[in-house]
């Protein structure tokens, strides 16, 4: 065999694709089923809130079709919790394979939020074509916009899916309360009801959360009839992720040793 | 050559932090199969860990310009819910392999000899096939020493041999550091040895001396 020497970029580059190989595999490979609860896991989310609010909703929204206000909240949540809650735990859930000393830490996150944009962007995509081909009036009117602000959530996610990871894996008594303090967030992201129609006086508190700010800008991109705010800035998404990134990427040179001994 | 620069490295335990080494420095020459000795606890899995790179030391280093293989424990590095086929591969696309893929899939097929299990999840495999199959994958990539940790001997009469027949292969293209309590398989493969005693290494050029000592304790 040739004894190349490969550059660190290569050798992180195989390895994430070798991950990305293995976690399709073990999240889709075993049953037929993973595919399907990939897409079915956002419909049953959007049937709820239909069947609840169905009727009121479009009474009070004129214009904007209620289900696929639904899906337009629905997905960007699911890209966000899927990649933090996944990313989160892939260092203790991959822990065996830094037996193998060019697998690091970082890939195994990389390679889960790789992951986890590509299939719900493709869920998301599939959803819409299909809307679209049942004859649900549904048009982007501006996909730059709509890719700006999911790029934004994508590394925004990412960034929390670093900070967290690390706390978890290094703290697994903290690590198990992440998600019950994450929870709440469904609540106040804007999912299931309009910025608008919440009273003025809690916006201010509710636009600290950047996920409000991507399914409002989502909508205000395909629903020529939605009423945004404008409270609702993406540039803001952009620099929280920045700022987690940085914040991740300092602790976690710090800390990259530690990730991989325990 | 492969060289330990002051080591130290410690645990912490609930009675307070516990030294595995303390300012270690030795070389491991070119050329030599080494056993390392030492009694339980003495630190041979934590070198064998420091050495392949998945352990880092407190301060000090491991310098090399060798390339040394993974530790070959029994129990890390497969994933229990994925055929033994499909962590091969994993391992194999780590290492950027390519086109040599299917190669190196046959050959561990074949050496491993685990037949149609090389296509079950690898949670259903005994440690012995587990080791079989442990063993093969490392021999599928050119390294220049091979970290062997207990692993060859699990396995039964007929793969022990077949082990002492690949690391005879070997000679002159890679060598060994090897952990075994089985003394036998040290003298099979080991020609000096390292004996590991309270945090500090003796180096023997004879593995019998080594092995007198540790006897002796």
């Amino acid at each position: 065999m040739e004894r190349r020497k490969r550059s660190s970029w290569e050798i992180q580059r195989s390895v994430i694709f070798a991950l990305l190989m293995r976690e399709l595999k073990t999240r889709f490979g075993n049953y037929r089923l993973g595919y399907l609860w990939a897409v079915l896991e956002p419909l049953s989310h959007v049937a709820v809130f239909v069947v609840i609010f169905g009727v009121i909703m479009d009474r009070t929204m004129p214009g904007v079709n209620y289900p696929m206000f639904l899906v337009t909240g629905i997905m960007p949540w699911l890209l966000f919790s899927n990649i933090v809650n996944r990313g989160m735990v892939a260092v203790t859930s991959n822990a065996t394979l830094f037996s193998y000393r060019q697998v690091k830490p970082m890939d195994t996150i990389v390679a889960r939020v790789i992951l986890e944009t590509l299939v719900q962007l493709f869920v998301f995509a599939l959803i819409v074509v299909v809307a679209i081909w049942i004859g649900i009036d549904f048009r982007i009117f501006d996909p730059f916009n709509v890719i700006a602000a999911l790029a934004a959530l994508v590394i925004f996610s990412a960034a929390i899916a670093i900070c967290l990871c690390i706390v978890a894996t290094l703290y697994p008594e903290l690590g198990k309360v992440i998600p019950m303090v994450m929870r709440p967030l469904y609540f106040v992201s804007g999912i299931f009801w309009p910025l608008a129609s919440v009273p003025h006086e809690y916006h201010p508190y509710l636009v600290w959360n950047p996920v409000l700010h991507v399914i409002e800008s989502v909508r205000n991109d395909v629903f020529p009839a939605y009423q945004s705010s404008n409270e609702i800035n993406i540039t803001y998404v952009f620099m929280l992720a920045v700022i987690f990134l940085a914040l991740g990427l300092a602790i976690y040179r710090q800390t990259t040793n530690r990730l991989i001994a325990t | 050559m492969i060289r330990l620069e002051n080591i130290t490295k410690s645990y912490r335990t609930r009675g307070g932090r516990r030294y595995v080494f303390r300012d270690l420095s030795m070389e491991f020459p070119k050329a030599k199969n080494v056993a390392l000795l030492g009694k339980n606890g003495a630190g041979k899995s934590t070198l064998m860990r420091l050495l392949g790179g998945i352990d880092f030391p407190d301060r000090g280093q491991v310098v090399t310009d060798q390339v040394l293989s993974w530790p070959l424990a029994l129990a890390g590095g497969f994933q229990g819910s994925l055929s033994g086929k499909d962590n091969v591969k994993f391992v194999c696309r780590t290492f950027g392999a390519g086109d040599e893929i299917d190669e190196r899939l046959a050959f561990v097929h074949s050496f491993s000899e685990l037949g149609d299990y090389f296509y079950e999840p690898v949670k259903s495999y005994s440690s012995g096939m587990r080791a079989r199959l442990a063993f093969a994958l490392s021999l599928a990539f050119d390294f220049d020493v091979y970290l062997v940790d207990e692993v060859t001997a699990v396995g039964d009469q007929n793969f022990r041999r077949k082990a002492k027949q690949a690391f005879e292969d070997l000679k002159g293209r890679a060598t060994l550091i090897m952990v075994s309590h089985d003394m036998q398989t040290l003298r099979q493969h080991c020609d000096a040895a390292v004996y590991l005693e309270q945090g500090r290494a003796v180096w023997f050029d004879d593995l019998e001396e080594a092995i007198e000592r540790y006897r002796n304790g």
